[in-house]
């Protein structure tokens, strides 16, 4: 790369070891900056990290931030926060004799997030360590019921003791989560005022932060509620400060831009945001949201996007250039009430242990995972179970000298001799079969998963191009594709750093959920419309004043912004709810949405799983506010005439059919546009391997994105 | 295939299947019957060692879409307990009813599900009503084949170019099955007429449509008729997604190959099974009897004969035979009765394989293979198989539950016999207080509940940690009490609290999984019916090697209170009932109150500003409590898992102001155990005394049943239960009488009416024992070779650590998911040698403090670590023990509060100690008279010479 770069877009994605960073320039070029994430300082792994991609273009961030227009956050850190159990010193307000919310955790976080077996094997189940010990719980008597009456009043001195006895502890925080408050804060409210009367009193005035559920989370499902509450105050508050001085360094640089965070919704919201807890998580958000921009732009609404690690196999869906949001995410083995992104993960990624049960002599891959060891072909690792990365290896799919562009050397003879005693002789099949069938299995169990992803909801596979990216992804792509219909298959040559580029995809946007439950009988009258119309744009009005007052932080004025208003919706009495777009006003808004409702259960259930003589109930009412910000232009290049030269050859296994075949080895960076590549080719990157087999062909697009075809 | 060429079955060689189903159910457990192996698959799995990796490839395409059925179809449902605590799950079978794989839930209906399939084509389905594609069958009858009619199965056949090719299972727990009495649950049926909407196996929809008849019929007939529809729709909606998968894979594959494939997966899982039992088991016998009972005596509404107190009786007896076949026999169990608790084969086989798949075969591969490695023997006419086509089962469970207890105490004995002391789990609680019942909502409509929070009990004590607090279930490892938002949505009563109930634990030097408990307060609802559902008056299960059971519990219900009197004026309201001794219920609220063990009730009417308790049940303990770290206790008291009143009766810890006196405690200890030798007797002592206290039932006065000479009779209901058990079983009549040297025709003074009608129905089948011990007959599968060693970092240091609880947590779950050190048994033997003061060599870990050694003077007898000899290890050691029996309310409540613990007069607490340090090695929970419990006699010779392959050095 060379000439004179403008860079338009940063985004940084900092993990728990490396801070990546993305930059962008206004034809579209972007380069990767690394450098150590440093936990106690973020702004400096992010400087270095920065400075780092700069000088790709021998640039320094006071000569590129001026220029940049938008700068996009998202990392690790509040997460870790929240799994290493450092947060605040947070004290619980909750309903009356249900202080031992955290010790029961209901039952559901022992087993959260484990694998099949385990969950059935109770005697690995176990409790969370509380992150708010009993000393800090209290609790207030008081009841607002399911439709938000008054059931008993609140005991205002329960609260004023408590309130007290709390402040006692030196807590920096107070949460206060009551039942149904989603529906009446009222008495939530109550207790914050008696907390500001007795912080008054005490001279802590502006200090120790009061958060009430009903205000940040109102959506019912009590522990969950709590859960977001308390993350809120627990590992969000305090990353608020460590942003803050990010984009400090960023303005000492000489930015104008607003540095934004990338928040499980799918959206970036801003650092001084009240509800900081929606980026927990952030970094796996980064590749859907790209899909999503890659979606939109080249006009294939529908993808299935799939991301490889070391340790999962992620799938999520866009469909009609949208995401699907999960209202109750699991993150940590917390449940949580936050609208996520739905992503799926899967216990199979490219460091999976590949085992055989000694008891039934049946092959077994993963969900355990040797992570960043990368394999026995890694002695320094210190893994002595085979990897899906080792029977790569074997197989000669993988260059042992390019691994990570040749940072670490492995070994294949050890891999080699490994497969062998581990795998091919308890099998009784030859090394290359044994490794070969591993290959075959694991990308099948891929194939599958993805499959499910889009059978399961409805949907054929014909309507799907499928996505690839992640460091392992463009390795598998062809076998987890292979046979299935997909109408088409790409993977971007940035497939490695394809969640960095998805931050610097996403809009600057807010969404706000708030449960509501409103009837619509199966054969609404005019009236009755009208009421629901009624009560539904009440709620959107609340909360578009909500997304206005978080835009006015931003200094956006309200009417820049696009406001989208939605519902989710149920069949009454069902406990599954769908979101649906909402259009029109008063009887027409509501049939749009039980007309878009139906639409959407018939496509995803099967027919006759429809159930309209029930009448519908609108769970919550959303509204999402977005306002348009500049993103990546995709790559764009010349298509080239010229026939695309291997770098080398090697011997690599294709298939059982196949066997061994020499094949040419292509540098990725030596490919051109309009370069057809058929297989079996390889394609090597520093980061990533992408394998063409016999019968496919890759094509290299325009925008640098390869199209995998048979034949 | 291989050695199809000795069989001439076409069944077995693969190839068309063809024939009648019933013809071919029969060929296929006529192979079993003759080879030991599933459809006579002796020989080498062909095409598991031809294509290991197609064979794999096929399951995993099986098994994931039986998985994505489940995870879409569960969206349709509407029912909480459906959608939000997973009670679905789906499976595939083969033409004959054999699962094949299926999916993650519910996984007690696997086999359930197999039973009905089986039903339908013995009795001849296929040519009326007709098996055709598209059909859809409908089963929730336990005497087909399910645990109660609460479990509502769909199962369709599915065709490939007009042949049947297997079958795809859904199932579903409904939340009201329109029942005697409202709920999932239901407690009030004493007959099977009103155990609710019964569909035993019809065929209700063809061309892929329900009928509407169908549907219509289903509706009327449950108190939530939406909840009934959509449940339907969920299962019919997963099934055809099933079909779809096997359609496609057989299109991919080929019949023939999905044939061979369906065959060998199932014996696969048998030897896998097997293999499994051989890696992680002794061989030998492992005894662990239960108790339950089901108290109508007080109800009013019923009739006469329903009217009655009872007390089930599973004598659990496990044998691991040296083919490691798995065998479970309930020989003496006592009758079925007038009342809902009743039991089918399907039933218990559904109960075992939860019970299973926790512990033994925890993955993603099981299916019937596991059954065909199993033989069970569950007594005509008994409690456990009744055979009675009038009696009801709708709470099966209630039985269920307490003998499972049974068969996971012996599990663990032989866990730790073998060294994996990392997965030896003491019994689970009871599951209850469940919350059910029916009325009037607060939307005005009429409505029905079933509150499953009561998956969230405690789990038992392990040998390195306390046992797990409210989390999960022995019917349900996932537990989950679900938000209190989302029950009040469905029930009219609040929340007013929940927390952690003292002492509901079994203690032990390592104790149970606390319970919890809720206090509801009914709110805009003018009646609401709810019944009290939990064992009172019987401890279910002891602990292991010196835990105590889990507390047993009460009910406290208040009704006409001046709770709004009390929010006028902010005055506290309870938000917890805490000690019984001391109850918050009682000394905060005034009203009309039912305080009590009556723990059993019928429903009754509660209405706004009523207070309803649920006391969740906890687990039992393992080890002796004055070995429990006092750290631990003080951790207890801080938590509210202990009241400090019984810190020191319990635990001998002296608490002052809430805290541990460290000196002082061990000075305790140290005077308790000196006590346990002045309150202890001889066994041999104790059981002359007893022996009389029996005999003396021998001669009642005329006309009065149930008493004998002396006052120390026992109550009716325990007589009867002995009763039961001596007519139904002579074998086990022959032990009774034996283990007290009672006259051959000792029997007690009382009249057992069910048994009497079952031996009118059965006639020569009553007491018909389908497994005996002593069975020369019995198949013994193909041999099982050693498992290949799995590559382990356990060394005996890590051991060591697991043993005495240090190793880290994180550490010992990676122990627990991975795969087992082959050489296990021999590492612990030696981490144990190095402990023990004496020379003698241990051949066997026998519990704690425990082992059979082999002495200088070649003698093989059990031996306490302090060096006190105990007999020979076949015979019962307990014999040379010492016993203290609490058998009155103060000796109870020296260990449990007021209220939550058994009733003495059902069952006492035998306390068996070492006479040579006093120690208390076990804890037995059993009626008056039962004979001692002989836990577990291991297979010495058969272990080590068969199953090591070391030679048992020879006795002097």
């Amino acid at each position: 790369m060379s000439a004179r770069h403008e860079p338009r877009v940063l985004a940084i994605d900092a993990g728990g070891t490396m801070t990546d960073t993305f930059i962008v320039d206004r034809r579209g070029d972007f380069v990767v900056g690394k450098a150590q994430t440093t936990p106690s300082e973020e702004a400096v792994g992010f400087m270095s990290s920065a400075c780092d991609a700069l000088a790709y273009w021998d640039l320094t961030p006071e000569q590129a931030f001026p220029g940049i227009v938008a700068g996009v956050f998202s990392g690790t850190a509040m997460l870790n926060r929240l799994l290493e159990r450092k947060g605040r010193r947070v004290g619980c307000i909750v309903s009356g004799g249900l202080e031992d919310y955290f010790r029961f955790e209901r039952g559901v976080q022992t087993w959260l997030g484990m694998s099949y077996a385990d969950r059935l094997h109770v005697i690995t189940h176990h409790h969370n360590e509380p992150l708010v010990p009993m000393s800090r719980m209290r609790s207030v008597r008081g009841r607002i019921d399911v439709f938000g009456d008054e059931a008993i009043p609140l005991y205002d001195d329960e609260a004023r003791v408590a309130v007290g006895e709390l402040l006692d502890q030196d807590v920096e925080g107070i949460v206060v989560c009551l039942l149904h408050s989603y529906r009446n804060p009222a008495h939530e409210e109550r207790v914050r005022d008696i907390a500001l009367e007795v912080k008054t009193e005490r001279g802590l005035n502006g200090e120790v932060p009061i958060f009430l559920s009903s205000e940040l989370y109102p959506m019912r499902r009590d522990f969950p509620r709590l859960n977001s509450t308390l993350i809120e105050a627990y590992a969000a508050e305090p990353s608020r400060g460590q942003l803050a001085k990010v984009a400090g360094r960023c303005a000492d640089a000489g930015a104008g831009f607003e540095l934004r965070v990338m928040a499980s919704h799918g959206g970036t919201i801003s650092i001084d945001a009240k509800e900081l807890a929606r980026t927990l998580v952030s970094g796996p958000i980064g590749g859907v949201v790209g899909a999503r921009h890659l979606a939109r732009e080249r006009g294939t609404p529908n993808l299935v996007c799939s991301d490889i690690g070391g340790t999962s196999f992620d799938l999520a869906l866009v469909t009609d250039g949208e995401v699907t949001i999960n209202q109750t995410p699991e993150i940590g083995r917390f449940l949580l009430n936050l609208p996520m992104v739905d992503i799926e993960s899967i216990g199979a990624g490219t460091g999976s242990l590949v085992r055989i049960d000694p008891n039934s002599n049946r092959p077994e891959i993963g969900p355990e995972s040797a992570g960043s060891r990368i394999g026995v072909s890694w002695p320094e690792g210190g893994v002595d179970t085979v990897t899906v990365t080792d029977v790569n290896l074997v197989l000669g799919r993988l260059n042992p000298s390019y691994f990570l562009g040749g940072q670490v050397e492995l070994d294949v003879e050890r891999a080699r001799h490994e497969v062998e005693r581990q795998i091919a002789r308890p099998l009784g099949l030859s090394v290359e079969d044994a490794a070969g069938g591993i290959l075959e299995l694991f990308e099948e169990q891929l194939r599958l998963a993805a499959l499910a992803k889009v059978l399961g909801r409805g949907y054929a596979p014909v309507d799907y191009a499928l996505l690839c990216y992640g460091g392992g992804g463009p390795l598998h792509v062809a076998g987890y594709t292979e046979g299935i219909p997909y109408s088409d298959v790409l993977v971007p040559t940035w497939a490695a750093g394809f969640s960095a580029y998805g931050c610097a995809c996403a809009d600057h946007e807010y969404r706000y959920d708030l449960t509501t439950d409103i009837a619509i009988a199966s054969d609404v009258a005019p009236d009755d419309a009208e009421r629901a119309a009624r009560e539904l744009e009440t709620a959107w009005a609340t909360l578009r004043e909500r997304v206005a007052a978080e835009f006015a932080k931003s200094g956006i004025a309200p009417g820049l912004v696009d406001y989208r208003h939605l519902v989710r919706m149920q069949y009454a009495g069902q406990l599954n709810d769908i979101e649906v777009v909402a259009s029109g006003s008063g009887a027409k808004l509501v049939a749009s949405v039980v007309s878009g409702f139906e639409e959407a259960y018939g496509k995803v259930y099967a027919r006759s799983a429809r159930s309209p003589e029930l009448g519908y109930v609108v769970t919550s009412a959303i509204v999402t506010g977005s306002v348009p910000v500049e993103k990546p232009a995709l790559p764009f290049e010349d298509e080239a005439t010229c026939a695309p030269e291997p770098k080398e050859h090697r011997s690599a296994w294709w298939s059982a059919r196949h066997g061994f075949v020499t094949t040419p080895v292509f540098e990725q960076d030596d490919l051109r546009a309009g370069h057809r590549i058929e297989g079996p080719a390889v394609v090597e990157a520093p980061s990533t391997t992408f394998v063409v087999p016999p019968g496919r062909t890759a094509y290299l697009d325009r925008n640098r994105i390869f199209h995998l075809s048979a034949g | 295939m291989a050695d199809s060429a000795s069989v001439a079955d076409p069944v077995v060689a693969g190839r068309p299947d063809g024939g009648l189903l019933h013809e071919r159910l029969l060929a296929s457990e006529r192979l079993f019957a003759q080879t030991g192996s599933y459809h006579g698959l002796t020989g080498a799995l062909e095409l598991k060692e031809r294509s290991p990796i197609l064979y794999e490839k096929i399951f995993s395409r099986l098994r994931g879409g039986l998985v994505t059925a489940r995870e879409t179809a569960v969206n349709i449902s509407a029912s909480p307990i459906v959608k939000e605590l997973g009670e679905l799950c789906f499976a595939l079978y083969t033409p004959e009813g054999d699962s094949v794989a299926l999916s993650t839930g519910i996984i007690v209906h696997v086999h359930t599900m197999s039973d009905a399939i089986k039903y339908m084509i013995r009795q001849g389905y296929e040519t009326n009503p007709g098996i055709e594609p598209g059909d859809i069958f409908c089963n929730n009858d336990a005497m087909v084949g399910d645990v109660h009619n609460a479990d509502v199965q769909t199962i369709v056949p599915i065709f490939w170019e007009g042949e049947l090719i297997g079958w795809a299972g859904g199932v579903t727990h409904e939340l009201d099955i329109g029942a005697r009495t409202p709920g999932g649950v239901p407690l009030g049926p004493i007959s099977r007429f009103e155990d609710g909407i019964d569909i035993p196996a019809r065929k209700i929809g063809a061309g892929d449509e329900l009928f509407r008849d169908h549907v219509l019929a289903g509706m009327k007939g449950t108190r939530t008729p939406r909840y009934w529809m959509l449940d339907e729709r969920t299962r019919l909606a997963g099934c055809h997604m099933v079909r779809d998968t096997v359609l496609r894979v057989v299109a991919d594959i080929g019949l023939d190959v999905y044939r061979d494939f369906m065959r060998e997966v199932i014996e696969d899982g048998r030897r896998s099974f097997k293999a499994r039992v051989r890696e992680m088991l002794i061989p030998g016998t492992y005894r662990a009897p239960a108790f339950s009972e089901f108290t109508l005596a007080e109800e009013q509404m019923l009739p006469e004969h329903a009217r009655r107190d009872s007390m089930m009786h599973a004598p659990v007896e496990l044998r691991v035979t040296r083919d490691a076949t798995l065998e479970l026999d309930y020989e003496g169990a006592s009758s079925w009765g007038y009342h809902s608790a009743n039991c089918t084969p399907s039933a218990m086989q559904g109960a075992l394989w939860v019970l299973l798949t926790q512990t033994l075969i925890c993955n993603d591969k099981i299916n019937d293979g596991a059954y065909f490695g199993l033989r069970t023997n569950f007594p005509p006419g008994s409690w456990a198989n009744h055979q009675n086509p009038q009696a009801s089962t709708g709470l099966a469970w209630h039985y269920l539950i307490p003998s499972y207890t049974g068969v996971l105490k012996s599990i663990s004995r032989g866990l730790q016999a073998r060294g994996f002391v990392e997965e030896v789990l003491a019994p689970y609680a009871m599951s209850s207080n469940t919350f059910q019942g029916g009325g009037i909502d607060h939307y005005g409509e009429q409505s029905s509940t079933t509150n499953f929070a009561v998956s969230c009990v405690g789990v038992g004590a392990r040998i390195y940690a306390d046992g797990l607090d409210h989390a999960a279930a022995l019917w349900n490892p996932q537990g989950d009490m679900g938000d209190y938002e989302m029950w009040e949505i469905v029930e009219p009563f609040l929340y007013l609290g929940a927390r952690v109930k003292p002492n509901t634990a079994g203690a032990g030097r390592r104790r149970g999984g606390s319970g919890w408990e809720a206090v509801r307060y009914a709110w805009k609802t003018p009646f609401f019916e709810t019944q009290n559902l939990g064992n009172g008056p019987v401890f279910i299960q002891a602990g292991l090697w010196g835990g105590y059971p889990g507390a047993t519990g009460y009910r406290h219900n208040v009704r006409d209170t001046n709770m709004k009197e009390l929010f006028g004026e902010r005055l506290a309201y309870p938000v917890f009932d805490g000690d019984p001794e001391s109850s918050e219920m009682e000394r905060l609220v005034t009203g009309r109150r039912d305080f009590d063990q009556r723990t059993l009730t019928l429903p009754e009417t509660m209405k706004e500003g009523d207070l309803y308790l649920s006391v969740y049940r906890g687990a039992a303990g393992l080890g002796d409590p004055l070995e429990r770290d006092l750290a631990d206790v003080q951790a207890d008291i801080d938590g509210n898992y202990l009241l400090p009143r019984l810190a020191s009766s319990v635990y001998g810890a002296v608490v002052r102001d809430g805290a541990v006196d460290v000196e002082g405690s061990l000075v305790l200890r140290e005077r308790m155990r000196r006590e346990r030798a002045e309150r202890s007797v001889p066994v041999a002592q104790w059981m002359e005394a007893e022996r009389r206290r029996i005999l003396a039932h021998l001669e009642p006065p005329a006309g009065e049943e149930g008493a004998a000479r002396d006052g120390d009779s026992f109550i009716p209901v325990v007589q009867h239960m002995y009763a039961e058990s001596l007519r139904l079983s002579p074998r086990w009549a022959a032990f009774f009488r034996g283990f007290w040297d009672l006259p051959a025709d000792f029997d007690f003074p009382v009249a057992t009416p069910t048994v009497e009608i079952s031996r009118r129905l059965l006639g020569e089948g009553l007491g018909a024992t389908t497994l005996h011990p002593d069975d020369p007959a019995r198949p013994q599968g193909i041999p099982i070779g050693r498992p290949a060693a799995a590559e382990s970092d356990v060394t005996e240091e890590v051991l060591e650590e697991l043993i005495d609880g240090r190793l880290p947590e994180p550490r010992v779950r990676a122990i627990q998911s991975g795969y087992k050190d082959a050489d296990r048994f021999q590492k612990y033997v030696r981490v144990l040698q190095r402990r023990v003061p004496w020379p003698d060599r241990i051949l066997l870990p026998f519990g704690e403090h425990l082992h059979i050694v082999q002495t200088g003077d070649g003698r093989r007898i059990v031996k306490c670590d302090c060096g006190h000899e105990f007999r020979d290890y076949r015979e019962n050691w307990k014999l040379d023990a010492h016993v203290n029996v609490r058998r009155t309310e103060p000796e109870l409540r020296e260990i449990y509060p007021a209220k939550m613990h058994g009733d003495p007069r059902w069952n006492e607490l035998r306390e068996l100690f070492c006479p040579g340090c006093w120690t208390l090695l076990e804890v037995e929970a059993v009626p008056p008279g039962y004979p001692l419990v002989h836990d577990f006699t291991p297979d010495l010779e058969g272990f080590y010479e068969e199953w090591l392959g070391e030679p048992l050095a020879p006795v002097a």
